[in-house]
């Protein structure tokens, strides 16, 4: 596993280096101080993954991952120093796997390594396919078709429209989704699903500003609804 | 000083202009003057020469060291020079009085008013009323006019109540004024405040932010060193990492309560709600704070129901809520001594009621241990800032509710949190 650590200050880079080293496995860890070093970097030493500190000097990391976002799925983890709501947020729609809030634990930020890999990495492939609301998801090739036309969606987000797709018609819980999707340390997590939730609607909905497939269920979730587009 | 500079600025152009209407004055008596016999070839000139030297006194007079010390009196008796040679005017056309004359007259009480005050205006409306009983008095010896002591009397009158009336004005003009002077003073005032309070909660904010990164390495470190994975410690070396570890994490809440301080302050807090079972996250807060208490030979007991009550709240947030006044309850509350977490539903809402058997808080903190930075005088031992109650209070209010205190039945403290019911109630 090659993990690229992006932060100005050495001694994060060093912590986080460290912690990697003490955790599972063989971990090649490199290091950039600025967003070029880390574009850079990205470009060359090709990483598996990238845990991007938020503030950095000159290119900040949203505009970082603004400008990889266009042509990878490069799993990435911002690291916020804010803990701002809007800043987690705004990481997230910018399309980041996972956040950390600065004071982080090192050996929670190893676990979320490994599961931000394991769900970008190659899933489980079931058979059988799901038809719902006019969408048909396809298990096994893990694509969604409206008519012949393919849906491009990040695996996140296909697993997120599987989850309400199996129980359609019915009311998801957040708490449901967040566990189901993420797992159970996110489970409070409500910024990820409002995010997600977002993009699934884009994508799927014809007008996702009035959504009809994934509805609203207030102060408890969402349900894909059952009827046809 | 500017504003004695800014005054004399102001007159040097006001008198200025008047000097150059004196000037104008003294061409026209010397042109039109003869062709009033009337008047006497001698006044016009005396009159003429008067207006000319007053110009040009008062030329001389804007330039002295007096006058840039002393503006306002320099001014004041400018202007008692002009009172004379207006009533000298008035005692020249006393052959042929007609109301212009009383016309000046009123301006000059006017302007007395405006430039001196109730003083300038009583001044000017005296000064008047002398001239034109004096003038009467030399028309009716020289020109044989009557006396008219009724008109005389009215004359007066006019003048001192012109004078009376200018004062008023002028007075309820200061009063205005100053009444704006005090609106605008305080409004600056208010805005500094506000400028200087936003200026610490960035401030604040952009300090705890600050403070992250070197706590992520202390603590990481800390957490890498007590793994044993670079290598064993001693039991010395593991009790001094924990002393370590736990002092990281005060300062880390002392932070996390900083940005969060700034974040209520600056309206950024949006509430992530969702309906959950109160009871629920009321017993995974108690059991959090179970091992804590603990620590200082304290029980906790729970009374709550179970998928009783929903309520709409941004889980994170209210369980930090909760677990303020439980955590205040552990730390204020004695050794070895009880502490009781009491639910209940009502019509107000959901309470959530933590109850302990300390040295309660006396009734004049009772208010106050919820302003931040503020501590009761019986915690001197423990350690804090006094951010967490107002934060909880906060966000309490965020959520729709409250928190008060009250006195626990046999003595010691009772906070109680209430929070509206969800939508399913």
């Amino acid at each position: 596993m090659k993990v690229l650590v992006v932060d100005d200050e050495p001694d994060v880079r060093a912590l986080v280096a460290t912690a990697l080293g003490y955790g599972s496995g063989p971990v090649e860890v490199i290091e950039a101080g600025d967003g070029d070093e880390a574009l850079a970097q990205i470009r060359d030493a090709r990483p598996d993954i990238v845990v991007l500190d938020l503030a950095l000097p000159g290119r900040d990391g949203f505009s970082v991952l603004e400008q990889l976002r266009r042509t990878s799925m490069l799993p990435v983890i911002v690291l916020t120093a804010r803990g701002l709501e809007h800043d987690k947020i705004r990481g997230l729609e910018l399309g980041a796997d996972d956040y950390m809030t600065k004071p982080f634990s090192p050996r929670e930020l190893v676990l979320r390594i490994q599961t931000v890999l394991r769900r970008s990495g190659p899933q489980d492939r079931r058979p059988g396919s799901i038809e719902r609301g006019g969408l048909r998801l396809d298990l096994a090739a893990r694509q969604v078709h409206r008519g012949d036309a393919e849906i491009r969606l990040t695996p996140t987000e296909f697993n997120l429209l599987v989850e309400l797709a199996n129980r359609a018609g019915e009311a998801i819980s957040h708490e449901a989704l967040l566990t189901k999707v993420w797992g159970p340390e996110y489970r409070t997590e409500g910024h990820y699903l409002k995010v997600y939730i977002g993009r699934l609607r884009d994508k799927i909905e014809s007008d996702p500003a009035a959504p009809r497939l994934i509805q609203t269920v207030r102060g408890v979730g969402y349900r894909l609804a059952l009827t046809k587009d | 000083m500017a504003a004695p500079a800014v005054a004399a600025n102001e007159l040097i152009r006001f008198e200025s202009t008047f000097n150059r209407a004196r000037i104008g004055g003294a061409v026209i008596t010397f042109a039109l003057g003869p062709f009033f016999p009337n008047i006497g070839i001698q006044h016009v000139i005396l009159f003429g020469a008067l207006l000319l030297a007053q110009a040009g006194l008062v030329a001389v007079l804007l330039r002295t060291e007096r006058f840039v010390r002393h503006p306002a009196k320099v001014a004041q008796f400018i202007f008692a020079i002009d009172l004379f040679v207006v009533s000298y005017a008035i005692f020249l056309f006393a052959y042929d009085p007609n109301w212009t004359t009383y016309i000046v007259g009123i301006l000059l009480v006017i302007a007395g008013g405006f430039r001196f005050g109730s003083a300038g205006a009583f001044g000017a409306s005296i000064f008047m009323a002398i001239t034109y009983t004096l003038t009467a008095t030399y028309r009716a010896q020289v020109f044989g006019y009557p006396t008219e002591p009724q008109r005389i009397a009215f004359t007066v009158t006019i003048y001192l109540l012109s004078g009376f009336l200018m004062a008023g004005l002028v007075r309820e003009l200061g009063t205005l004024r100053a009444q704006r002077e005090a609106f605008d003073h305080q409004r600056a005032e208010t805005e500094a405040l506000r400028a200087l309070d936003k200026m610490k909660s960035d401030f604040l904010a952009e300090m705890s932010h600050d403070f992250r990164s070197p706590l992520t390495v202390v603590r990481g470190a800390l957490e890498i060193l007590q793994s044993q994975r670079p290598g064993p410690l001693t039991d010395r070396q593991q009790e001094l990492a924990e002393r370590a570890d736990r002092n990281v994490r005060r300062l880390e809440e002392f932070s996390e309560d900083l940005l969060e301080m700034a974040r209520i302050e600056h309206g950024a807090i949006d509430l992530e709600r969702v309906e959950i079972d109160a009871c629920n996250l009321v017993r995974e807060v108690v059991e959090d704070h179970r091992g804590l208490a603990q620590d200082r030979g304290q029980t906790i007991e729970l009374d709550c129901v179970p998928n009783a009550v929903m309520i709409s709240a941004d889980i994170a947030r209210l369980r930090r809520v909760v677990g303020n006044l439980v955590g205040n309850a552990i730390k204020f509350a004695p050794e070895h001594s009880t502490i009781v977490v009491r639910t209940r539903r009502d019509e107000s809402g959901f309470s959530v009621r933590v109850i302990d058997h300390g040295a309660g808080v006396d009734r004049d903190e009772r208010e106050r241990i919820f302003e931040k930075f503020s501590r009761g005088r019986r915690t001197t031992a423990t350690s804090g800032a006094g951010l967490g109650l107002s934060i909880a209070r906060s966000l309490a209010e965020l959520h729709g509710g409250s928190i008060r205190y009250e006195d626990a039945v046999g003595g010691g403290a009772a906070f109680v949190l209430t929070v509206p019911l969800g939508l399913e109630g």
